[in-house]
């Protein structure tokens, strides 16, 4: 079991060199930090809600199987997140170009909130609806920046990019959500 | 780097909140436009999906059990693909065991020249456990003489032919 202290926690490199010698510990807690972020990331990227749970224990389940591949030039969370963009490529090539996701129940401003919330919810159902009609490069490197707040070196590494690159990516996503969202 | 690119590369982590707008950032943010356009599209950004959760102890355990099963199949597979090659060999080498000293064998013999094969003995005993010790001595002396004559030499003598009668008597022998 890897032995973790409050003042001194683990990197993510010593948790996947102590989950390669079988340590389960190190991969529940593998899990613990990114499962969400990931979830998050498979939301915002098109993934239906329902879904998710799915769709991140298989990017997870990838990312494990693979974990020997990493060597820590991208940051795990970048490295999972571009592990769980690939696996809703393919699934959304598995569904036909069927739309992944639709704009659900829980997404429409429900009129009871207080002002704010509902604007807020509605600036989100928006954002992401515009999210989904970019090239999917922009939209990972979009949400891996501004969501996962993944440096531009870090992003490169994890699509086998380059920073100019990731961040070229990033100013068009820009540009055209804001066209979207005006 | 203008005040633009600056205030864009730290967005992220003040919407993530392990950050904080300096007084000048603030400012900018004021009086431009584009960056606050972007300011409001990275703060949204940073919120989406929020309220998505996972149960990462009932997660961890699927997921380790999946990529267990994932190895064990993983080992299944090679163990199918070493009996496949350990297999292919042991074929391989069952058919040079068998089959090419078979096709060895079997190539046709060219008699040397000259040298006729003698056919063998039609050899159509009786039942000889029966037989007197004077009737097996009368069959083995039959075997010995020979049937057929062994050797092409056992020809017409052909001293005193000169060549052009040698060589007719050698073409009648091979028309025969």
């Amino acid at each position: 079991m890897v032995a973790m202290t409050q003042s001194e926690p683990l990197t993510d490199a010593s948790l996947a060199a102590a989950w390669r010698t079988g340590d389960e510990g190190a991969a529940a807690e593998i899990v613990r930090r990114h499962a969400g972020a990931v979830a998050r990331f498979l939301y915002s990227a098109g993934a239906g809600r329902s879904d998710v749970d799915d769709l991140v224990q298989e990017a997870l389940f990838r990312g494990f199987r693979k974990l020997d591949t990493w060597r820590g030039e991208a940051s795990l969370r970048s490295w999972l997140c571009c592990i769980a963009g690939n696996l809703l490529k393919d699934e959304y090539r598995r569904q036909r170009g069927r739309q992944v996701v639709s704009i659900e129940d829980d997404q429409v401003v429900d009129a009871s909130n207080p002002h704010e919330e509902a604007a807020a919810n509605e600036s989100e159902a928006r954002l992401r609806a515009g999210l989904l009609t970019l090239p999917r490069l922009q939209r990972e490197v979009f949400l891996m920046r501004a969501q996962q707040g993944c440096e531009y070196g870090d992003i490169a590494a994890a699509l086998g990019s380059t920073p100019g690159a990731a961040r070229v990516h990033y100013h068009h996503a820009v540009k055209r959500l804001k066209e979207l969202m005006s | 780097m203008n005040m633009c690119e600056a205030v864009s590369d730290r967005m992220p982590a003040v919407a993530s909140g392990r950050g904080e707008w300096t007084a000048a950032e603030r400012g900018h943010l004021a009086g431009c436009a584009e960056c606050l356009a972007e300011w409001k599209l990275v703060s949204v950004a940073a919120m989406l999906g929020r309220d998505v959760t996972v149960d990462a102890a009932g997660l961890t355990p699927r997921v380790l059990e999946r990529v267990h099963e994932a190895r064990r199949a993983d080992q299944r597979s090679r163990w199918v693909r070493a009996s496949a090659v350990a297999g292919g060999l042991a074929i391989a080498a069952l058919l040079l065991l068998v089959v090419v000293p078979r096709t060895r064998t079997t190539a046709p013999v060219q008699p040397a020249v000259g040298v006729v094969v003698p056919e063998a003995p039609d050899l159509q005993l009786a039942e000889l456990d029966g037989a007197a010790p004077a009737e097996l001595e009368m069959v083995l002396v039959e075997f010995d003489e020979p049937t057929v004559p062994v050797s092409s030499l056992d020809g017409p003598d052909l001293e005193g032919l000169d060549m052009s009668q040698v060589e007719r008597a050698l073409r009648s022998w091979e028309e025969s």
